[in-house]
């Protein structure tokens, strides 16, 4: 929430890039992109569709590399770290919301909450299943435990993408438009509970279409042709 | 952290049944095939060579053999005959298993005159005798003639040439009583005949009357057995598995020679087998060359079956494998899943598949009238290849994918 120059950020991007081969041609999707973001705040990122929104996401979360610039993770050089070390911390600092879910179809409802538990380590499966069971409740499909995944609404679906990216208790919940496949009143839980989580000290990074959701943040960030457009700080 | 990730496999292998199954079928008709044909191919190889061993092992046959006669039109036939002693001795010979008498046509027919020759050995010394059945016209110089009273006795009454030639004793009245072997029987000797009188032999009667005159006396009963009696000519003998037959043939060849020193022909072993042998293994060879080859295309036909399987069902999971490093699985984890789930597959596919095709190629040989044999160099070489490629391309992929940028993982 409040954003002192003095404390480290959380996150540092600096003249980042992102170039991506498309045939023979280079396409530049994110144009020098620079980004600060500290611990407690919630961010939203708008703006149009391919404007590089997602791609930023996932640079963020060390899903994809970036082609130029500085990236510092809790002052870490991100470069630097190894395959091992960046899972590690995708695992224990990271809860992922993918805009297109990506759950694993081979796996249950159950399953699929659970995994980044059993990536992490933790053997015990009642602790496993308690934590699964109280994040699917969490976002209101307790009863879907058992449930093949592919057998789920689109909302659903979402709602289990939801309770995974919180079942390891992250520091940071980057969130693509977790709120797009549902309707209005699923939404406003799945805020509400966002809303709640970074009140406990949660980093949240969301992606959003909605402008009426841009009151739950406390800085947006609108982005154009893969520059940051203009940014808004809600006090 | 291993249990997780076994449960996590059995999990992905319980969640992918049919591609499992469809993994697992490849590799089971991959080997089943490969094992059909390895197996039908030994039994048709151990059958060949079951009846090529009825002729052969270590086993040879020693032969006397005739002198060759200076004049090529006439041919002189053997008399010569191994006798139960030599058949004895050689079975003394270390490495010597077994050892079976070849019986040649028995001697003396053919002629009006009941005469026999027949094996005599007293105390090791040997020699060939004539015998005559038990009649009264014989005249004798020691001990008595035969009685009726001695029918179906073993008792012999001797020629005294038996003294001329062979036997060396000083006085032939001791032989009275004394026990002698012919063809291997024992018989009493009670009598010695008086010698023949060469001097007045009659020139109507010619030889006929001189081989009766000559001929020791037997009672009717033994002559009949002995008319029976074919001479050995020649000795088939087997060795011990760890026995140079070349060696040991030699090495009895060489006793036989000094046994029979004053014989003309000499003793060799019968190569006819060893030939045919020859010729034997020559087609055995073209067979298992053949066999290798058809064995070597299924395998690599189903080899290529299983790499194309297991490396398309690895690659439609590269979204799989990107989702779960996005949520923090390291590359080593995401290895050892596929490794286990490949090793599984492969595992248990192989042994269906050793089991089925080894079925089919009991089926097949049924009809065919052939025994199948499974051999463990088939099942190695069978399991291990499809086993190898099946782990080979099963992990392959997996290793690319799991070092890959999570999101390139999924947007493979
Ligand atoms: N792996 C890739 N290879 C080539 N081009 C890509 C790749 N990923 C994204 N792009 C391109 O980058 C641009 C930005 O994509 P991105 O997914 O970041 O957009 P977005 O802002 O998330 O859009 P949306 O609102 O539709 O989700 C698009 O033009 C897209 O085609
Ligand atoms: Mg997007």
């Amino acid at each position: 929430m409040e954003k002192t120059e003095t404390t480290q950020p959380l996150i540092e991007l600096i003249n980042v890039t992102k170039t991506f081969k498309r045939g023979k041609q280079e396409v530049t999707i994110l144009k020098g992109l620079d980004l600060k973001i500290y611990e407690g705040e919630f961010i939203m990122i708008m703006g149009k569709s391919g404007s590089g929104k997602t791609t930023l996401m996932n640079i963020i979360g060390f899903l994809d590399r970036i082609s130029s610039g500085i990236y510092h993770f809790r002052g870490e050089d991100v470069s630097s770290l190894n395959e091992n070390k960046k899972s590690d911390y995708r695992n224990a600092f990271f809860g992922f919301v993918f805009q297109q879910f990506f759950l694993i179809e081979a796996l249950n409802v159950q399953q699929n909450v659970e995994l980044p538990m059993v990536y992490k380590g933790v053997h015990q499966a009642k602790e496993k299943k308690a934590k699964a069971q109280h994040f699917l409740d969490l976002v209101g499909i307790g009863e879907k435990m058992k449930d093949k995944t592919t057998e789920l609404s689109g909302g659903q679906q979402q709602r289990v993408a939801i309770a995974r990216a919180l079942v390891n208790d992250p520091l940071l919940i980057m969130a693509d438009e977790p709120t797009g496949a549902l309707d209005s009143e699923t939404g406003k839980v799945i805020m509400d509970t966002l809303k709640q989580l970074n009140e406990e000290g949660k980093t949240i990074v969301m992606v959003t279409h909605d402008s009426d959701l841009t009151a739950y943040a406390s800085r947006v960030i609108y982005m154009k042709d893969g520059c940051f457009e203009k940014e808004v700080t809600n006090v | 952290m291993i249990r997780n990730i076994l449960m996590s496999t059995f999990l992905s292998l319980k969640a992918h049944k049919l591609r499992v199954f469809l993994t697992m079928l490849g590799i089971i008709i991959g080997i089943a095939s490969v094992v059909t044909i390895a197996a039908l191919g030994e039994g048709i190889r151990q059958q060949t060579i079951s009846l090529a061993d009825s002729t052969n092992s270590n086993e040879v046959k020693i032969q006397y053999i005739m002198p060759m006669s200076e004049d090529p039109t006439y041919y002189e036939e053997s008399t010569f005959a191994f006798s139960r002693v030599d058949m004895k001795r050689v079975q003394k010979t270390t490495g010597v298993t077994s050892i079976l008498p070849e019986y040649g046509e028995g001697m003396g027919m053919g002629s009006s005159i009941e005469t026999i020759s027949a094996d005599f050995n007293y105390f090791g010394q040997q020699s060939s005798l004539q015998l005559t059945p038990y009649s009264e016209d014989h005249t004798i110089l020691y001990g008595r003639n035969l009685t009726a009273a001695d029918a179906n006795q073993d008792v012999i009454v001797l020629s005294h040439d038996v003294f001329d030639y062979g036997i060396m004793i000083d006085n032939p009245e001791d032989m009275i009583g004394q026990a002698i072997s012919l063809n291997g029987y024992m018989y009493q000797v009670v009598g010695i005949k008086t010698p023949y009188d060469y001097d007045n032999m009659s020139l109507t009667g010619g030889g006929e009357d001189y081989l009766t005159a000559s001929s020791s006396i037997v009672p009717r009963s033994s002559y009949n057995e002995l008319t029976k009696y074919k001479p050995i000519v020649g000795l088939k003998i087997k060795f011990d598995e760890n026995t140079d037959r070349y060696a040991a043939t030699e090495g009895i060849i060489q006793e036989l020679g000094e046994t029979y020193p004053d014989e003309q022909g000499t003793f060799e072993e019968d190569r006819s087998n060893e030939e045919m042998q020859q010729e034997m293994e020559t087609y055995m060879a073209g067979i298992v060359n053949f066999l290798m080859a058809i064995t070597a295309i299924s395998l690599l036909v189903g080899g290529i079956g299983v790499m194309n399987i297991m490396y398309v069902s690895v690659t439609e999971r590269k979204r799989e494998i990107g989702i779960r490093r996005a949520i923090g699985a390291k590359p080593r984890t995401i290895l050892f899943q596929f490794i286990l789930e490949a090793a599984f597959i492969t595992f248990i596919g192989g042994l269906l598949g050793l089991v089925s095709g080894y079925g089919i190629a009991v089926l097949a040989g049924s009809f065919m009238d052939l025994k199948p044999v499974l051999t463990m160099q088939t099942i190695l070489l069978s399991t291990s290849v499809s086993v190898l490629t099946g782990l080979f391309f099963g992990i392959m992929p997996a290793v690319n994918a799991a070092k890959m940028d999570p999101i390139k993982a999924i947007y493979h």
